[in-house]
């Protein structure tokens, strides 16, 4: 895949950015999309900044919070296009036009090239340029 | 009412002076409207002040790069200093000037000193088998106590699980501490609606004709005393299906139950309640199921207009 993304350009990657074990990628619109590679086959749960059919979320003044099986596991705010775990034990990760942030760590401007994942966000930091994960699911179906 | 808030609910992903997270402005907006005073303990007053000042320090460092990429690309600029540039600003003036009025609460000695027994002694309110006592957490659940004790109520607003655990519970009922773990659940505790609780309204007013139809004992008008742990989907055209609990005051008395609403068909809506109570008895079998013609609310966009936009992007791969 090719695509720009919070001021980077990822260039032949599978996945731009992978926020734990979940796949992020915004269209020309600007709007994210999240999909879950953690089973058998993906499965949005955000698409165009919205919740995905048959996900169970709950709307919050931030935006909405994702829930499976009864249990908060992130929310996302749209307006800040920003990503906040609240069980996944990840680092929250905003997407903007100036750039991508990861925790405290910001990312801009930068080319990505050749990479199973551009940016990999795991529970104790982060990759750029990292090989893809074994065991997720096709992001493509 | 008091409404003290932990650092974790305040924390921002940029400088204050860049504004205030929208979020937190509403909040303080539908705070205000009912009269309450946000309370910052010290102890999170200055984590926070800790946070921000990380903020402007990464800030400045992005207004010195961009400049010097401009002025290395030939861009003729005036001298910039970026620490005059990116302005600090006070978290307490930014809360009030979002209308609110404002409070720092510093911890007495007595607060200081509980806390070290029970960070020693791994007492309440830290759950069990937790590795650390931390004492921060501590003093604000001291702090909470005193003010919910000194002014009748107060309600603490906390993700961390010291702050929220059952082992806590007794110890807050006593206080008159209510304790939420986002501001939304803040805002249900001050009977202002959140987003979850204004969706479920939305959804009843569909489908109360329904159950006045079906002579169940609810008022004429929609009135819903308590919404609990709602949570909801979409279907594939955008509509809103959900699942929740509910307290209403009905002619019969208190009506309880947990109700599962979804729209099966472009017009027809399916409602099932289940343990169904009035007054805490079972009502009839307990068991309401309804379908009807009508339309839930839209909470999406149909997903067909959203999925042409990502399988662009991913269905290069194939």
């Amino acid at each position: 895949m090719n695509l720009r993304m919070g001021s980077q350009i990822f260039r032949d990657v599978q996945i731009p950015l992978l926020w734990g074990e979940r796949a992020v990628v915004q269209d020309k619109k600007g709007l994210l999309s999240v999909i879950d590679l953690s089973g058998e086959r993906a499965n949005p749960e955000i698409v165009g900044d919205q919740p995905a059919p048959e996900t169970t979320f709950r709307p919050s003044v931030e935006g909405f919070v994702i829930l499976k099986d009864g249990k908060e596991l992130y929310s996302y705010n749209p307006t800040e296009k920003q990503l906040t775990s609240i069980s996944l034990g990840l680092p929250e990760c905003q997407i903007t036009s100036s750039g991508t942030r990861v925790g405290s760590s910001e990312f801009s401007g930068n080319i990505i090239s050749g990479f199973g994942v551009g940016i990999a966000v795991t529970p104790n930091g982060f990759a750029v340029g990292a090989p893809l994960p074994p065991g997720l699911a096709k992001l493509a179906t | 009412m008091h409404i003290i808030v932990n650092s974790d609910v305040i924390h921002s992903g940029r400088p204050v002076a860049t504004g205030l997270p929208k979020h937190i402005e509403q909040f303080c907006r539908e705070a205000q409207s009912v009269g309450c005073v946000i309370v910052i303990p010290r102890t999170a007053l200055l984590e926070n002040d800790r946070h921000q000042e990380r903020l402007v320090e990464e800030a400045i460092v992005k207004v010195e790069n961009a400049t010097q990429t401009l002025r290395d690309w030939g861009v003729e600029l005036p001298q910039i200093q970026a620490k005059d540039v990116v302005r600090k600003k006070d978290f307490v003036e930014a809360l009030s000037e979002a209308g609110i009025r404002v409070e720092v609460e510093d911890a007495s000695l007595e607060d200081f000193q509980d806390a070290e027994r029970r960070a020693s002694l791994h007492l309440s309110p830290q759950p069990p088998n937790t590795k650390t006592d931390e004492m921060r957490d501590l003093v604000i659940w001291k702090i909470a106590l005193r003010l919910a004790k000194k002014h009748g109520k107060a309600i603490l607003v906390s993700r961390d699980v010291v702050h929220s655990h059952d082992r806590g519970a007794a110890e807050a009922n006593a206080a008159g501490l209510l304790r939420a773990d986002s501001l939304d659940e803040a805002l249900d505790l001050l009977g202002r609606e959140s987003p979850s609780a204004k969706l479920v309204h939305s959804i009843l007013e569909t489908i109360w004709p329904a159950l006045l139809k079906a002579e169940l004992p609810v008022p004429r008008q929609v009135a819903i005393r308590r919404v609990l742990k709602p949570d909801f989907t979409s279907t594939a055209s955008g509509r809103a299906n959900a699942n929740f609990g509910f307290v209403i005051d009905g002619p019969e008395g208190e009506f309880a139950g947990r109700a599962n609403v979804r729209q099966v068909a472009s017009d027809c809506v399916y409602v099932a309640l289940r343990d169904v109570t009035v007054n805490e008895a079972p009502w009839k079998n307990g068991q309401v199921e309804l379908k009807f013609a009508g339309e839930l609310p839209q909470v999406a966009a149909s997903l067909g207009e959203r999925l042409s936009d990502l399988e662009e992007i991913i269905g290069r791969q194939k």
